[in-house]
């Protein structure tokens, strides 16, 4: 029963497996992980289990070291009895987001040649006998699927650990599913912002920039955004206190910073 | 029959290839000879097509091949000039990828990769990445690839780019076989030996220009000539021995 069971899935993944427009969307996510561009014929080849246990180490690191903040014995040591766990969790929150967005935001920027067709799928895929929809389809799932993978990867181990960290002092599961709930909502949509802000970004270069100048711009683009995306995490740790000290309403360029 | 029709490309107002008409029927091996900057890509890129021309058509059996360019690539075989293939695939998902995407029957096509990788020599290699072949082989798996589906057309772009004495004889076996059997072959290539000895008839172009068209023996015949003095004449008449001589000199030329 098991054995047909299993034969049945089997055989369904292989037909699905060989349906031309299946075929082009691992082509497009396997290229983006193994190479896209000219230049990565002898690039780094990680492999994409590497790749994504990598990318889910930093939020899982994170979260394991935050249980000298809330640990109950500790916390009793310090003589802090009393402390309200949201309160306490907004800065470790803000820099779970901002890790998030740094981390999703760089692997964009890495992957930056990779994400859309290039010259080597113009010559491979155009004279097969496929519309240019298709490969525009194929193109568009294979992103949406990464960025989905991407943002799960990046954020499992804190989604859970965090949220366990925290509610170590509290005696209710619901608070910890609740907790659990809201913080991963917030980390992976921050990091499906900061994946599509970057696509964004080079989608509309590549739109309205004549081909040589991309070219020549890309690398500063890219410098700019990873600048941009080590100086909100570094800025992380100090910037929570730093804003609620800060008097009035806050300032203009507290809105390049990352909320929810 | 594969026809050219009045066919026109210009970039930016700078014309590629000008009023290019020619047919190609079944068994016919046409070759197409010119000089660098001729139009030979260009109109590779039409009767692919990769390029839309600015005037005329290009018709397959009567149809214009724009208005249905998948219908018209499943009966296409296209060899380029670079094999420019994903490193990071084998030579076998290349071509199992390749035979997908041409919505090849699954176990007919995992028969013909099989059987073509042991006839083009690469079958002990079939599993290692394509960034670890060298060019030969890369233009080796571009030629299964393109006949592979067994399309009714065929267009190679200077197929014999890289590829070894034993693989090009084989090559040009092929193609000869090719025409036998009834398929229609556009062969572009710089080697005029074997474009003499492969194709049945020459297309000549400079500046995209058709300056001669014939069959090959007649095209000799014209001057009495074989067919690199004829394609020296027609297209440059350049003194090839005293270019030669000319750059010997510059050479070694000492300094004053």
């Amino acid at each position: 029963m098991i054995a047909e069971l299993v034969d049945e899935i089997f055989r369904r993944w292989e037909e699905h497996s060989q349906r031309p427009d299946w075929r082009m969307v691992g082509l497009f996510v396997a290229r983006v992980f193994r190479g896209g561009g000219d230049a990565d014929a002898e690039g780094l080849d990680l492999g994409i289990g590497l790749v994504l246990t990598l990318l889910a180490l930093p939020g899982g690191f994170v979260s394991i070291l935050l249980f000298e903040k809330y640990g109950t014995l500790l916390q009793w040591m310090r003589g802090a009895t009393n402390i309200d766990p949201f309160a306490s969790a907004v800065p470790d929150e803000y820099f779970f987001i901002t890790l998030s967005m740094a981390v999703t935001g760089a692997v964009a920027v890495w992957r930056w040649d990779a994400i859309f067709p290039d010259r080597r799928d113009y010559m491979n895929l155009v004279p097969l006998p496929i519309s240019t929809r298709t490969i525009f389809f194929a193109n568009l799932v294979a992103v949406l699927f990464l960025v989905g993978l991407i943002a799960i990867d990046v954020n499992l181990a804190s989604s859970l650990l965090f949220p366990l960290v925290v509610g170590a002092t509290q005696n209710s599961f619901f608070f910890f599913l609740r907790f659990a709930a809201v913080h991963t909502l917030g980390v992976v949509l921050a990091s499906v912002f900061s994946f599509f802000a970057v696509f964004s970004a080079l989608g509309l270069g590549m739109a309205v920039l004549p081909p040589g100048i991309f070219k020549k711009l890309s690398p500063y683009v890219r410098a700019l955004v990873v600048f941009y995306l080590v100086t909100l995490l570094c800025t992380s740790f100090a910037l929570p206190d730093f804003l609620r000290r800060l008097p009035g309403s806050a300032p203009t360029w507290t809105r390049l910073l990352p909320s929810c | 029959m594969l026809e050219a029709v009045h066919l026109t490309k210009r970039y930016a107002s700078l014309p590629a290839v000008q009023d290019l008409s020619f047919s190609l029927r079944p068994g016919q091996v046409l070759g197409c000879l010119g000089p660098n900057g001729s139009g030979k890509s260009t109109t590779v890129k039409m009767l692919t097509g990769l390029l839309q021309p600015t005037q005329g058509v290009v018709q397959f059996d009567g149809h214009n091949i724009q208005d249905n360019l998948a219908d018209y690539r499943k009966s296409l075989g296209y060899v380029p000039e670079e094999p420019n293939l994903y490193p990071y695939l084998t030579g076998w998902e290349y071509l199992e990828l390749i035979g997908t995407l041409r919505a090849m029957a699954y176990w007919n096509m995992q028969r013909k990769i099989d059987s073509l990788l042991e006839l083009f020599s690469l079958h002990s290699q079939r599993h290692a990445s394509i960034g670890s072949y060298s060019k030969g082989m890369r233009q080796r798996i571009l030629l299964i690839a393109a006949i592979m589906d067994d399309p009714a057309i065929f267009i190679f772009d200077e197929p014999l780019s890289g590829l070894d004495v034993t693989s090009a004889l084989i090559f040009k076996n092929l193609v000869q076989a090719l025409g036998q059997q009834g398929k229609l072959v556009f062969y572009c290539s710089h080697v005029l030996e074997v474009v003499e000895k492969v194709c049945t008839d020459v297309l000549i172009l400079r500046k995209g220009v058709v300056i001669a068209q014939d069959s090959v023996a007649n095209i000799g015949q014209i001057l009495g000539q074989s067919l690199e003095s004829t394609f020296l004449h027609l297209v440059d008449d350049v003194d090839t021995m005293s270019v030669a001589r000319d750059i010997v000199t510059v050479m070694k030329m000492k300094a004053a």
